[in-house]
């Protein structure tokens, strides 16, 4: 398909892909391509047992941008926009991030602030730095693993559509340093 | 022309009463609410295409990161805007769109801003400055924008009430100069086009796309 063909594709009326819901008309695929290549991570799996542990609830939002974030301890959400199917590769990371979210707010200095009113703002601004720090880094080790146990090198492609393919050749520096690679 | 631009556009914050009117209505998933009262804040703004119909715009503070959804709004319908052109569709077949030669400009920036493709976002290029990579480019290639780019045309066709909107966009690691043609109902399609510049001239540019 040439470029006025795809730019047009997207702009056309009447694919009636929108429901009168907040849920992706895709989410059930989207969330089983996501989990089953999240379980191809040691970090990945991890987390979904946390998830399983935990009752923590995962959904598809329809929305217009790709992301994942926590709405409470219990639901953790990603999003993509009506009438497309999410790549697996991108809805892996964003679950991934989304579910360390929530697992965060068990582990000790990485649960969320009550309150920037009620928090010191450099404790606060450290937490919040810190946390997201966190997400990036899990994220991080989530596409190496997939790349390098599963050979699946897309993902990588992926995050770096991203922005963070200097950051996972950084990770991949270092585990070969350490001779795990 | 004096065009509004959407990003200054006049947000005005709505009060609790009707905060929680909107949460109530929109924000329901199987496992229970999206945003709350106590977290979120919902703003309005008015857009000069739309007759009866506002931007409405819900935020929660609480999530991590906090997080957006927009509707369009008559205060009693609430449309989604979630990246497919259907929410644009069902308010114009409402006959809310009013579209004229000193407004489609901005729907067709709004329709840029809220509709998405697979290859990702269209860039409408009203200034070159405020392009996603310009920083990142040599001065050479600034010098080459900036001699191609030109102002955004529009013209009017009185036969099928259409608009024909000249503009450069950005898409798919493209910059290019296009016609737009804006049906009456609101669709936009491009109808011819020409390169000003690829994706392999602009290496390394942090071009935004998914």
């Amino acid at each position: 398909m040439d470029l006025l063909s795809k730019l047009n594709k997207g702009l056309r009326f009447g694919g009636g892909a929108s429901s009168g819901t907040l849920i992706h008309e895709n989410e059930q695929a989207i969330l089983d391509a996501a989990t089953q290549l999240l379980n191809n991570s040691a970090t990945g799996a991890q987390l979904l047992n946390f998830a399983a542990q935990n009752g923590i609830k995962m959904h598809v939002l329809r929305n217009k941008t790709d992301i994942g974030y926590v709405a409470a301890e219990s639901m953790a959400y990603i999003s993509t926009p009506a009438g497309q199917s999410m790549p697996g590769m991108r809805a892996v990371i964003h679950l991934a991030g989304a579910l360390r979210r929530a697992q965060q707010e068990t582990i000790p200095g990485l649960k969320t602030p009550k309150s920037a009113l009620f928090t010191p703002k450099d404790q606060y601004v450290t937490t919040m730095l810190a946390k997201d720090k966190d997400v990036l880094m899990t994220q991080t080790v989530v596409v190496y693993e997939i790349s390098k146990v599963n050979g699946l090198s897309e993902i990588v492609d992926e995050f770096a559509a991203m922005g963070y393919l200097s950051l996972y050749k950084a990770h991949q520096e270092d585990m070969k340093s350490q001779g795990l690679e | 022309m004096g065009h509004l631009i959407l990003g200054l556009m006049n947000w005005q914050k709505l009060d609790r009463n009707e905060t929680a009117k909107i949460i109530q209505r929109v924000s329901s998933t199987p496992d229970g609410a999206l945003f709350s009262i106590t977290t979120s804040e919902a703003t309005a703004a008015h857009l000069p295409f739309y007759q009866g119909f506002m931007l409405v715009r819900l935020t929660n503070y609480a999530t991590l990161p906090s997080f957006t959804l927009d509707f369009l709004s008559d205060g009693n319908s609430f449309y989604l805007l979630d990246g497919s052109p259907d929410p644009l569709q069902k308010i114009a077949a409402r006959g809310a769109l009013n579209l004229n030669e000193r407004n489609v400009v901005e729907y067709v920036d709004f329709f840029f801003k809220h509709v998405t493709t697979e290859e990702g976002d269209i860039y409408l290029i009203r200034d070159v400055d405020d392009m996603p990579f310009m920083d990142s480019l040599s001065l050479d290639q600034q010098l080459h924008i900036r001699r191609a780019h030109s102002d955004i045309g529009v013209a009017y066709n009185r036969a099928d009430d259409s608009f024909a909107v000249s503009a450069d966009l950005y898409f798919a690691g493209v910059l290019l100069k296009a016609t737009l043609m804006v049906a009456p109902d609101g669709q936009i399609e491009v109808t011819n086009h020409s390169m000003l510049m690829s994706e392999n001239t602009t290496s390394g540019a942090n071009t935004g796309l998914r």
